[in-house]
């Protein structure tokens, strides 16, 4: 059902960047970093700038493909080593964000110095307040310096996409791997890693909705919505889909499924395969969710590796 | 309480001018509430209310502080439970 929506053509993406830009003018505040990235962002603008920063994107994305899957096997094997010996492991600060977080450099191919105190995924949040969406503009704002300085021969433009795959990919992989292999883990029932059942695609996703809006007045899924009227897609059932249609709604649908989609497979296929390699179990000391308006990602997710 | 009640009061008064009505001004500043329902508050007021006790109360807060509230103590509240919470 989500794929639906996804794909309807009378459904746009929200304008991102022109409601910062609004907020800009209204409030006299700098948003130019934020405003300048979502720019090229592809989920963020529709028609022929959705097709040339779409585009754009996928051509660096293709540009990196081959040494990002080169790269994934020793990348996974060196975070999952931490999983070797018995003890009490934070699992998101020490495999699941490290790994998304060098993955993500790869893709882009640049240090993206991103940590778990990085909220350049937040942008998207409607319930930030002023102080946030500051934050996350000086964070931008100093990547890109940063970018600028490694990359002087780069446009501004390369490097802001280079941003965006930052932006796009932290946290919804980030939440989309915890939040899958917490609930894999949690019903483990005392199995080492070798013998659970992982899914062929995550089932549960780190992003909790992707905003739509009618640009006319419609029906989908038998759902009517009016002109300008806004609507969340949500992603909160995708471990009930049983098609694999349905559970790749997880990358989203229509003209702005993820790019990232197979090379995000590639890695969740590695991890899987190193996993079943471990003859260890890990039981589940505490999870905790982030309060997080769009992102459903594990801020504490500490698990007990225990011979079996 | 108190701090948070004045700057509530301050950055909607800034936001809205909701106490010039003379009568509103002695009801509230006698401790008494006000409906939301009367102060016409849409997204941009939100986010200017929101911006202003930010400031006065040095704290990062998010504009659903006023999901579900739909008065001036409730909101208090809200912002009480809130700074709690995260300091």
């Amino acid at each position: 059902m989500e794929l639906d929506y996804l794909k309807s053509k009378d459904l746009h993406c929200v304008p991102y960047g022109e409601r910062y830009r609004n907020l800009s003018e209204i409030f006299d505040e700098d948003f130019d970093a934020i405003i300048a990235v979502l720019a090229q962002a592809p989920l963020c603008v529709e028609g022929q700038d959705h097709v040339n920063s779409r585009k754009a994107m996928a051509l660096l994305i293709a540009s990196r493909l081959k040494h990002v899957r080169n790269q994934i096997p020793a990348m996974i094997d060196m975070y999952c080593a931490k999983l070797d010996t018995p003890g009490t492991i934070d699992l998101m600060g020490h495999v699941i964000n490290p790994l998304v977080h060098n993955f993500l450099d790869l893709i882009a191919g640049a240090a993206l110095t991103l940590d778990q105190n990085s909220d350049i995924s937040s942008v998207f949040s409607k319930t930030n307040g002023m102080r946030k969406r500051r934050k996350i503009n000086e964070q931008i704002a100093s990547l890109q310096d940063k970018l600028r300085a490694s990359f002087p021969n780069q446009s501004d433009v390369d490097i802001q996409r280079k941003i965006v795959v930052g932006v796009l990919g932290n946290d919804a992989l980030c939440g989309t791997l915890g939040a899958t292999l917490y609930h894999i883990f949690e019903n483990a029932d005392r199995m080492p890693l070798s013998k659970l059942a992982y899914p062929n695609i995550p089932n549960y996703s780190g992003v909790k909705f992707v905003d739509r809006i009618a640009m006319q007045d419609t029906v989908v899924c038998k759902h009517a919505l009016q002109a300008g009227q806004e609507f969340e897609v949500k992603f909160d059932e995708l471990h009930k889909r049983t098609t694999e249609s349905e559970k790749m709604a997880l990358f989203g649908g229509g003209r702005h499924t993820c790019l990232g989609k197979g090379i995000s497979m590639d890695l969740w296929d590695g991890l899987v395969l190193n996993l079943k390699q471990k003859h260890i179990m890990c039981t589940v000391r505490s999870y905790k969710e982030r309060k997080d308006h769009v992102f459903r990602i594990p801020e504490e997710f500490i698990v007990e590796v225990s011979c079996v | 309480m108190r701090e948070t009640r004045k700057a509530v009061i301050d950055a909607l008064q800034s936001a809205t001018g909701f106490m010039n009505d003379a009568k509103v001004a002695a009801n509230v500043m006698t401790g008494g509430n006000i409906s939301f329902d009367v102060l016409g508050l849409d997204s941009l007021v939100v986010m200017e209310v929101v911006m202003s006790l930010e400031d006065e109360l040095d704290v990062e807060l998010e504009i659903d502080v006023f999901n579900n509230v739909s008065s001036l103590a409730e909101l208090v509240t809200v912002i009480d439970e809130y700074i709690d919470e995260v300091k």
